[in-house]
């Protein structure tokens, strides 16, 4: 449980270091910018905490950060009040704390209340389309890709299987 | 050489659409001497265009025009349609079950079921067979005509063996329209399993790659992509005179017309003859029995998953070259009316993250993709009863980019296909666990690949659109050619009829135009 808590602590690191060193865009979370978001908490900016909940959504420790980012950018770049909204609801759940250092069990809570919601759907269906067009991802899942340049798998095996009962 | 026709020349058939059956009327009639100009909306791919990718493929080959979804119908796409030459054949995954002689026959089979509206074909299946055989031979399906069936997947031995734990005996990897051997210009499947993207070596068939080059290898071909048909035109008699099309330019045109055949695929067939309203015609072209967009068909479909024991590889290989055909048969002692076939499916990692749990998310939902080569699918396609509140209507305020109302398509479940599927997602989960599968999964809700029924074919004017050859009823030569007239859906899938249909259409039309009749 500690060294998880460890692993998801460092990947919320990395998540944060990763967008201030400004491989991204897309806007910060300046009240000025995002219009319905009272306060900005210093370092927590809309690109993060939208990584951070897209991580938590679908959470591949072996997977590199910047698909989780690429997802917050795409999210970002939208414009859509839905996402503002689901940020500002964030926000207002997590209180004092900066999102990233609320417990886990207190994050996976807050966002299983908000799982009927458009912002959770439009969250989880970048961070899928992020993820699942990966050439990372796909090794990670074990799906072969583009096949054609291979051949196709008559010969690679696309009728071996070893754990079927004998007839 | 592809033939050029000038606008003013009313001698030509003038076809809407290149898929299933706009593409097989055109290689027909021009096969025999008829000049054709066929207006496609869509654009022409090149076999290079054809990649392993289903997001891009997705993206250049599918309908997304807005199209409103109500009820069942999921409203962001509620159909699964392609624009553009070829039509729905380049996205299809070749399966070729022939319908069942009481499928054509359904309400005498089954009786009137209650709030349905169905009724029989106006053809048997004795009188489509030489038809389907015909069809089966251009087509090259597997297991017809001495052409061996493809070889089993991983996939499929996994189905295989399921099915025969719980009893199933008719099983074998199905009826494809995809090349085991080369044939007809076409190579051997590769098992690239990217079937459902477009055959990106044309070993499954598409009218795209083989009927629209035959036709325009006979100089009366005239296709016309990116063309985008408003409006049929008719005249004081009340015959179809002429088809308004705009260019990729945005130029609008008008093409005269001896004949007009309409294969432009359910939902826009349905809003063309609905958009072509005139004084005479108040309710929309061929629709004096109000039945064009009723009784709309998408077949009952659902698929079940099994995480089993070991890896299957599934995406390695075909996406559906398997079938079980024991419950394609009328037996009310399970429940319900008509019948349905497994047939063997595989998903790519984005299609299963997004759908194998409905909102799946967290720790457990991403543990549970890492075991994405576990999974072994099959989807069930079964009969769908014709009601005449599932329908296509157009939205009385909402137009889209050339002004035209944009379609409604409305479907709601009948108690029958819920106790269908219920049943089929029991035996789907006996079958996974006789092999030890930790978890079964079952979806559906998913946009429809299968619609039929819109302009349904019948002998009765007042309850049909059209007679056994698609002629419509209330105008001689105007015809539909495409799915929407199905009287049934069976429990087949709709590809394989609808070319047989359009093979006896083009037979019939041909002989008409040749004897001065039209």
């Amino acid at each position: 449980m500690q060294a998880l808590k460890l692993q998801r602590r460092q990947v919320l690191l990395a998540i944060s270091q990763l967008a201030l060193a400004g491989s991204l865009t897309a806007c910060g979370g300046s009240p000025e910018e995002s219009g319905t978001v009272a306060t900005a908490v210093a370092g927590d900016t809309d690109l993060e905490l939208l990584a951070s909940v897209a991580y938590d959504l679908m959470p591949f420790p072996a997977l590199a950060v910047q698909l989780y980012i690429s997802a917050a950018e795409q999210l970002l770049q939208s414009g859509s009040p839905v996402i503002a909204e689901g940020l500002a609801q964030l926000r207002t759940a997590s209180g004092a704390l900066p999102w990233k250092e609320v417990d886990e069990s207190l994050r996976l809570s807050i966002l299983a209340t908000m799982e009927g919601s458009a912002f959770f759907a439009s969250v989880r269906a970048a961070t899928i389309t992020a993820l699942f067009r990966s050439p990372d991802t796909f090794a990670l899942v074990g799906y072969g890709g583009s096949a054609i340049e291979h051949g196709g798998y008559i010969n690679r095996g696309f009728a071996d299987i070893n754990w079927l009962p004998q007839e | 050489m592809p033939a050029i026709f000038d606008l003013n020349d009313d001698s030509v058939v003038v076809i809407i659409g290149s898929g299933a059956g706009g593409g097989t009327v055109g290689s027909e009639l021009t096969a025999r001497g008829i000049k054709v100009v066929c207006l496609e909306a869509g654009p022409r791919l090149q076999l290079g265009d054809i990649v392993n990718n289903e997001p891009e493929m997705f993206v250049k080959l599918s309908w997304l025009d807005r199209r409103i979804g109500e009820g069942y119908a999921p409203d962001g796409m509620p159909v699964w349609s392609v624009k553009g030459v070829g039509g729905t054949t380049t996205h299809w995954t070749a399966c070729c079950p022939r319908l069942e002689e009481f499928e054509f026959k359904s309400l005498s089979t089954y009786g009137q079921l209650e709030d349905c509206n169905l009724a029989d074909w106006p053809v048997t299946l004795e009188e489509m067979a030489p038809w389907y055989e015909h069809a089966e031979d251009m087509l090259g399906v597997t297991g017809t005509h001495g052409i061996e069936r493809l070889p089993p997947s991983a996939n499929f031995k996994v189905m295989e063996a399921a099915a025969r734990n719980i009893g199933y005996t008719n099983i074998d990897t199905y009826n494809m329209a995809i090349n085991s051997a080369p044939r007809n210009g076409r190579p051997a499947c590769l098992q690239m399993g990217f079937c459902n993207s477009g055959c990106a070596i044309n070993a499954k068939w598409t009218t795209l790659f083989n009927h629209i080059p035959q036709a325009e290898a006979t100089d009366f071909y005239d296709l016309r992509p990116e063309s985008m048909v408003t409006r049929i035109v008719t005249d004081a008699t009340g015959r179809a005179t002429a088809v308004r099309y705009i260019d990729k330019a945005g130029v609008e045109h008008e093409q005269k017309a001896r004949v007009v055949c309409v294969a432009a695929n359910v939902v826009e067939t349905t809003r063309l003859l609905l958009n072509s309203a005139t004084e005479q015609y108040p309710n929309g072209l061929a629709n004096s029995s109000d039945q064009v967009g009723r009784n709309y068909m998408r077949h009952v479909m659902g698929m079940v998953f099994g995480l089993m024991p070991g890896e299957v590889n599934w995406y390695k290989g075909t996406t559906c070259a398997g079938v079980i055909r024991d419950e394609v048969k009328h037996d009310t002692a399970r429940g319900f009316s008509g019948g349905f076939q497994f047939h063997l499916l595989a998903l790519g990692p984005e299609y299963i993250a997004n759908n194998l749990i409905p909102n799946g998310w967290g720790k457990d939902y991403a543990e549970l993709m890492l075991d994405y080569n576990k999974l072994s699918g099959v989807i069930i396609t079964g009969e769908d009863p014709a009601q005449a509140g599932n329908r296509i209507t157009l939205h009385a305020t909402e137009k889209d980019q050339f002004g035209l109302p944009v379609p409604i398509v409305t479907y709601h479940k009948h108690p029958n296909t819920d106790a269908m599927l219920q049943y089929a997602y029991q035996r789907g989960r006996e079958m996974y666990e006789s092999l030890g599968a930790t978890r079964v999964f079952t979806h559906e809700g998913f946009g429809a690949t299968h619609n039929m029924g819109t302009c349904r074919m019948g002998t009765d004017p007042a309850t049909s659109v059209c007679n056994g050859f698609g002629q419509t009823h209330d105008i001689d030569n105007l015809f539909i050619s495409d799915g929407s007239l199905f009287t049934t859906s069976g429990s087949a899938n709709p590809t394989l009829t609808i070319i047989s249909l359009m093979l006896r259409q083009a037979d019939y039309l041909a002989t008409q135009l040749e004897s001065g009749a039209l």
